[in-house]
């Protein structure tokens, strides 16, 4: 019984449910059962909160009786630890919030939590949000559930929400909330084999989502398939007061929206995607990707955005500026880690703030924070941080000209498969060029929905993403979702 | 070129602190990235308004009630050191 509940996706679970087929508790438990069992090998879990999901439980299956059933009733989730959950341990990865208890819930929580969906706990991730592999998290890496069929070795699930990505694709959850500021949800969900929604900045609430890069970060949905990310994406998305950025706008209801016929879409390849070095399988992968939806009645499209290859470089610019302002409020006085030096020696507050930082902050971070300290300094500031907002202000306008001409396009979503445990680029440059495909469409603040559509010649998932103008996750989420199902390979993990 | 000064002087600015032994890898690495940063320069943004956030309009902005706020308990519950609702730090005036 426990296995046939774990293979319910989202959808079919929610169904269950509400059929009264199922319940919150059974369901419930059976993923707490299988967090047990495996999440001291994968390790995707930082905190699992198994009474409070009890509890929820407990509380959706009175409501699921009556009939009172909100949209996500009963549905367990894996919530990205990012994301500040109240009353419970928050640490985005990082030494620095290692005792952080939250004391208010982020909006897009709360409003999950309105849906009447559940948290099994709080997932691993990059610390801070920096990186595309899950290594840099203080709470040790997050091994793939996923296996190549010619080797053993552990691989990376990909970052920053690589503890999302391994939790759905190992059924450690139904569902997870990600992050996207570089790429943090595409590349991880490709790697592990399931579906993830970059959305449009502004979509979705970043009140109580510990910050990044402002002007990047983007909460989204990472899932088995587009379906199931439609369906958590409604209830993630709207306005919220509570954040300046947030759009004001009516969210559109994704699921329904999803099946309706593609005859006539434009679908835009952009050229300078094409890179020399593409290996064949991705390459292949792209152009069945372009058959299947041919085949579905869309007209491919061969556009250009002259300056995406220079994305990543602005990124890095932007993100680590960006970052190093964010970060500057970790100095160990309000909340977080504090120097344990202070006990011995009588430190000045500055030496306090220096040894706090320095013993809080991992390797990756600390080299982004001065990154971005040096490029927003004086005689540097003009040269680097304004040519790269400049630059970015390019992308954007080039993006926004070829959706005049196109509704969406189609791109790889990684250089290649996932890569092993150890064997991650050393050269930090080699690591940053991982996010080459997904951060044009971060930096532009536009969306990109992941799907899984090729297995490479070790057995392991390849992505394409549909990308799409602003707010227009309905169009993508449809496209997607045809492709999905011509490609025929999600969830992926599930077959393992 | 970032050396050794450089890189002195940017981690005094991000209040983190080097070893004599870290410097070095730290100013190639940062040497590494910021080379590769360069090609920006090369662009031509002549006529380019800089883009820091794509929500390109006015903040919304709410009226000028005052609200609840959490109390000072609240706020502080997560303070490494704090005593009467106030956080603790080592003295600053002399």
């Amino acid at each position: 019984m426990t296995n046939d509940l774990l293979s319910l996706n989202l959808k079919q679970a929610r169904d269950a449910l509400r059929a009264k087929k199922i319940t919150s508790k059974e369901l419930t438990q059976s993923y707490l059962d299988r967090v047990e069992k495996t999440n001291k090998e994968l390790n995707a879990y930082i905190t699992v909160t198994h009474d409070l999901a009890l509890k929820s439980a407990q509380e959706s299956d009175v409501r699921l009786s009556k009939g009172d059933a909100r949209a996500l009733e009963g549905v367990p989730l894996g919530i990205k630890d990012i994301f500040c959950t109240k009353d419970v341990l928050t640490t985005c990865g990082s030494k620095m919030l290692h005792n952080f208890i939250a004391p208010y819930e982020s909006t897009v929580t709360q409003k999950l939590f309105d849906s009447g969906a559940l948290m099994l706990g709080k997932l691993n991730m990059d610390e801070f949000a920096m990186g595309s592999s899950n290594l840099t998290s203080a709470y040790g890496p997050v091994v793939s559930p996923v296996k190549a069929t010619t080797h053993d070795k552990k691989l990376v699930p990909g970052g920053s929400s690589g503890g999302s990505a391994a939790a759905v694709a190992g059924k450690l959850a139904l569902g997870a909330t990600g992050t996207d500021t570089g790429g943090s949800i595409p590349q991880p969900a490709c790697f592990s084999g399931i579906v993830g929604v970059r959305t449009t900045y502004g979509l979705c609430s970043r009140f109580g989502m510990i910050a990044f890069g402002s002007s990047l970060d983007s909460a989204g949905p990472m899932a088995r398939t587009v379906e199931d990310a439609a369906i958590m994406l409604k209830q993630m998305a709207g306005y919220d007061e509570k954040d300046s950025t947030s759009a004001n706008r009516s969210v559109p209801d994704y699921e329904s929206l999803l099946q309706g016929s593609i005859k006539g879409m434009r679908v835009g390849i952009p050229k300078e995607y094409v890179s020399d070095g593409m290996p064949a399988e991705i390459e292949k992968m792209w152009q069945d990707g372009i058959n299947w939806l041919k085949d579905a009645g869309a007209e491919i499209v061969d556009v250009s955005i002259p300056h995406a290859p220079n994305a990543l470089a602005a990124y890095y610019v932007i993100a680590p500026a960006e970052a190093s302002s964010n970060l500057s409020r970790y100095d160990g006085v309000r909340y977080g880690f504090r120097t344990p030096d202070i006990k011995e020696k009588a430190l000045t507050l500055d030496e306090m703030y220096e040894l706090t930082r320095t013993q809080g902050f991992g390797a990756e971070v600390k080299r982004r924070i001065m990154i971005g300290t040096y490029v927003l300094s004086a005689g540097y500031y003009d040269a680097y941080y304004m040519q790269a907002l400049k630059v970015r202000g390019l992308i954007r306008k080039e993006f926004d000209d070829v959706f005049q001409k196109v509704d969406v396009l189609l791109t790889p979503t990684t250089p290649s498969a996932a890569f092993a445990i150890g064997e991650e680029p050393k050269d930090p440059v080699l690591m940053y060029l991982n996010d080459i495909f997904t951060v044009p469409t971060s930096l532009a603040g536009l969306n990109a929905v992941a799907v899984p559509a090729g297995v490479s010649s070790d057995g392991l998932p390849l992505g394409l993403q549909v990308i799409g103008p602003a707010f227009g996750e309905a169009k993508s989420l449809n496209v997607a979702w045809h492709l999905e199902r011509a490609a025929n390979l999600s969830p992926f993990a599930l077959r393992c | 070129m970032i050396d050794d000064k450089v890189v002195k002087k940017v981690a005094r600015l991000s209040r983190l602190h080097l070893n004599e032994s870290d410097i070095q890898k730290t100013a190639s690495d940062l040497n590494r990235i910021v080379e590769w940063i360069d090609q920006l320069s090369a662009i031509d943004t002549k006529g380019i308004e800089p883009l820091a956030n794509v929500m390109a309009r006015t903040p919304h902005l709410r009226d000028d009630i005052a609200q609840e706020t959490p109390g000072s308990n609240l706020v502080t519950q997560n303070a490494p050191e704090r005593d009467c609702g106030m956080f603790l730090v080592p003295k600053v005036v002399e």
